[in-house]
């Protein structure tokens, strides 16, 4: 049985890199008994993958692991099983049965949404009017070029044409964090009522995979400011399809 | 949600941050006010090494089964946080409670190679605990040592306030108790604590000694400073291997650990006498644990780890008597599902080979022999009980199953060693090279076939019977690997033959650690003091400074590398009593020279001193 699990990934274990998670997961799967199917050959290993690897340092509420077992299981059970042999800081949210045709979740990804937070008493945008300056950054520009590292050096790209959406506001207006499942007044960027926050939409996948972070340095450089050291980034969502069709990988 | 001791912008600009962050699956979590005593463990190496270490899971386990006692873990932070640290002036913290270490009553250090002993010194200094036993006070924890370097641990000496001499299973729960009722008494005093606890067997407390030297430098008198205290102390050994503390919920790493699997430890002790190997003196009798007990130990631990691959260990895992039982019980009843059986130290047999074959990939995988020497005159000095024809005949057993990598083990610098025991390595490859081509027909063959040498550098231990024997300078040693090189070039398959040999520098501080006296702490701290840590690690490791260090504290490397001791001398570490007697050491020691083999101790008892213990291999 093909099966789609989406989890997400918070507090201190942020701090496990991908190779890791992986790693993790496949011990815990065999904690929990559940009957993944394995590849043939001396060193067998589960069938198993990751929509989308996340930086270390990033927390998500949007991650998603194809994975494929021996016999039909009954997904709600597994869930249960598997939070049980999981450690804080991460947590299986849903789960869905995947038909024979449906393409993995790794070759189909293309847009991943994010929140990105400021570190604490952060002073530089505290006079700028997010949601003016957000709009003439994004909206108004043609093009958003940044120097971007490649293999053989740095060379400038447009990212406009992989940004879906970025909008910035006061804590206090942002209503789109009524909707996060994790609660982010646990994590350290804990945010005061006029702190800025961000929310972006981005290219993700194995071609043009946009950071995050990369559109923040393209708007501090847009205002002139300084750029501030430390962000919080959190992964809210992943989705497959082509650009204002976008649907949601999960469940 | 725990919160971490570190600053999300520190963690995130080190290399794997995940070292630090604890909160591993089967990690302890206990309320520390609960408890009367708080240990932490620490395995002075980086944390790959050092959650790789079976001995520190078996102590985090036994100790935390009482409820009065928790215990936490600590590593060496990596040198990017390492300055981050000095700089900042922030204290090392353990993993579980993510607290300073120096809140704590006990720091327990294991030692497990010399080439940590710089590392001792870091993990006090950034837990800003004094670095010598003689300047802490009341409020510092008590800091205890323990492992394989104990054996000689005159070199660290002063900066232990106890050393604990033998297997941790057995004296812990006195200390624990002692120290709860003194701790509480309005008077605590560490000194008079120190002192009634060098009275606990096995607890050497090296502050209530006094060493004095003769002329030429060696040890005229080893003695305690007050009649109270033990002027010998005994080595620590478990009676019952199958009722001992064993973890069967082991911790699991986020960081993938340099031995990320399950670990049965099958035996302990060694039945061998290999003259050149500590460990085969200091771990003996030989004990078994028991099948049964290992069966359940194995499905416990794949259950909750959730590992994909079960090793053994052991010293010699062939020597195990229920070995063929054991194997085919984890090939039937543990190897489905993806996981792995890694068999490490097998004898090369018609067995062993039937069993590689299940679990290796034949093309892939190698056959390891480990001869130690190359010639039989050789091998008969250092009593390895492994003849030509045991490895020919092995090797042309694996020929025929398919396997055509082969890997040998050998020893530079032994005892007695003539440049024709040198030349006995290269031949002794060329002549299973030549095996290969006899025995496997040229159609039947997957490309020639592929022999590797290693040599390492002997090291003289103490408690061994080339305790006495000298070493050589760096040059020496590197000559005694061209001989070997060049000769191995000479044969006729020298195309099949392949050479590695390690660095001699590392081999030359070694000795000086693994057989020096409390003159060398100087060293060591002078050393740590101007920079070098890590030593293990060839990236860090400096010898100019090592010699540089030397130098300023007036202390000759030759006293300690090149002499062959008097068979009367008083070595730093007699006042040891380790099983094994000094005169069993003599006697085994004038054998090599006279190159007569003693039989193992399934054969017959030599009479070494382990009988005492009564327990292993001694009651049969």
């Amino acid at each position: 049985m093909k099966i789609r699990l989406r989890f997400s990934k918070f507090g201190t274990m942020k701090y496990i890199g991908h190779l890791d998670m992986l790693r993790y997961f496949q011990k815990a799967f065999r904690r929990a008994k559940v009957p993944m199917k394995y590849s043939e050959g001396f060193n067998p290993h589960p069938i198993m993958s990751f929509a989308s690897p996340l930086g270390v340092g990033v927390t998500s509420e949007g991650e998603y692991m194809d994975i494929e077992t021996k016999v039909d299981v009954d997904l709600d059970a597994m869930i249960s099983d598997l939070n049980k042999e999981m450690v804080e800081g991460t947590n299986v949210l849903s789960a869905k049965v995947l038909d024979d045709h449906t393409k993995k979740a790794m070759a189909a990804v293309s847009c991943a949404k994010y929140v990105v937070f400021l570190k604490k008493n952060s002073q530089v945008l505290s006079e700028v009017d997010l949601e003016k300056a957000t709009r003439e950054f994004y909206d108004n520009q043609n093009e958003i070029v940044v120097l971007k590292k490649t293999k053989k050096g740095e060379k400038e790209v447009d990212i406009k044409p992989y940004i879906f959406m970025f909008e910035g506001t006061r804590f206090q207006n942002a209503s789109f964090l009524k909707d996060l499942c994790v609660d982010i007044k646990d994590e350290e960027f804990c945010c005061n009522d006029d702190d800025p926050v961000f929310l972006l939409q981005v290219s993700t996948g194995s071609n043009d995979n946009i950071k995050p972070e990369l559109v923040m340095k393209a708007f501090y450089e847009y205002l002139q400011l300084e750029e501030e050291a430390v962000i919080a980034i959190h992964r809210v969502e992943l989705y497959q399809g082509e650009k204002n069709q976008f649907e949601s990988l999960g469940v | 949600m725990r919160k971490l001791f570190l600053s999300d912008e520190i963690l995130m600009s080190v290399e794997k941050s995940a070292r630090y962050i604890g909160n591993e699956v089967n990690s302890i979590k206990k309320d520390p006010k609960e408890v009367d005593l708080r240990f932490c463990m620490c395995f002075p190496d980086v944390y790959e090494i050092g959650m790789s270490h079976l001995g520190i899971q078996i102590l985090y386990e036994m100790m935390n089964r009482r409820e009065d006692v928790y215990c936490e873990r600590v590593y060496s932070p990596w040198p990017d946080l390492h300055k981050i640290m000095k700089e900042k002036n922030i204290p090392l913290f353990a993993l579980e409670t993510q607290e300073p270490i120096k809140n704590f009553d006990m720091l327990g250090i294991t030692l497990q190679y010399e080439m940590c002993y710089t590392n001792i010194l870091q993990v006090l200094d950034l837990s800003q605990i004094p670095l010598l036993t003689k300047d802490r006070s009341n409020d510092d924890p008590i800091i205890i040592g323990g492992g394989p370097c104990v054996y000689n641990p005159e070199p660290i000496a002063p900066f232990f306030d106890i050393l604990y001499i033998g297997e941790g299973e057995t004296s812990y729960d006195a200390l624990f108790d002692l120290y709860i009722s003194e701790r509480n008494k309005a008077d605590y005093n560490r000194q008079d604590f120190l002192r009634k606890a060098s009275q606990i067997p096995g607890l050497y407390v090296p502050s209530l000694y006094e060493v004095t030297y003769k002329e030429d430098g060696t040890i005229d008198t080893f003695l305690p400073i007050y009649e109270d205290v033990p002027k010998t102390v005994k080595r620590q050994v478990v009676v019952d291997m199958n009722t001992s503390a064993y973890p069967t919920k082991p911790i699991v790493p986020f960081v993938q650990a340099t031995q990320d699997r399950a670990v049965l430890e099958i035996q302990r002790g060694c039945i061998r006498g290999c003259r050149f190997c500590q460990a085969g003196m200091i771990y003996r009798p030989n004990r078994e644990r028991s099948y049964e007990v290992l069966k359940d130990y194995a499905k416990e631990i794949l259950a909750s780890t959730g590992h994909d691959e079960i090793s053994l260990s052991s010293l010699s895992s062939s020597d195990y008597t229920q070995l063929p039982e054991l194997v085919n019980f984890l090939i039937d009843d543990c190897c489905k599902d993806g996981v792995n059986i890694s068999l490490p130290s097998l004898r090369i047999d018609a067995f062993s080979l039937d069993v590689m074959s299940k679990v290796q990939d034949i093309k892939k995988s190698s056959v390891t022999f480990a001869p130690e020497a190359g010639s039989q005159r050789m091998r008969n000095v250092i009593n390895k009980g492994l003849t030509v024809e045991d490895i020919l005949g092995g090797a042309q057993k694996a020929f025929i199953g398919g396997w055509n990598k082969v890997k040998l083990y050998f020893m530079l610098g032994l005892p007695s060693e003539t440049e024709e025991d040198m030349k006995a390595i290269p031949e002794l490859a060329n002549e299973i090279a030549a095996l290969y081509y006899e025995t496997v027909p040229k159609e039947q063959r997957n490309g020639k076939c592929q022999i590797t040498m290693s040599t390492s550098f002997f090291v003289p231990k103490p408690f061994t019977p080339f305790q006495w024997a000298r070493m050589y300078e760096k040059d020496e040693y590197l000559h005694r690997a061209k001989i070997v090189n060049d000769t191995m070039k000479e044969q006729l398959n020298h195309k099949s033959l392949r050479y590695q040999w390690h660095h001699a520098d590392v081999t030359v501080l070694e000795g000086i650690f693994a057989r020096g006296d409390r003159k060398v702490a100087d060293v060591i701290l002078y050393a740590y003091e101007h920079g070098q840590y890590f030593d293990a690690w060839g990236e860090f490791f400096d010898m100019q400074n090592w010699i540089d260090a030397f130098d300023a504290c007036g202390v000759d490397m030759d006293f300690y590398i090149m002499r062959e001791r008097d068979i009367d001398e008083v070595f730093p570490w007699d006042f040891i009593d380790c099983g094994v007697t000094k005169k069993f050491l003599q006697r085994e020691w004038l054998r090599s020279k006279e190159e007569v083999v003693t039989k193992n101790c399934k054969d017959q008892c030599n009479g070494c001193g382990c009988a005492e213990f009564d327990c292993g291999i001694c009651l049969r």
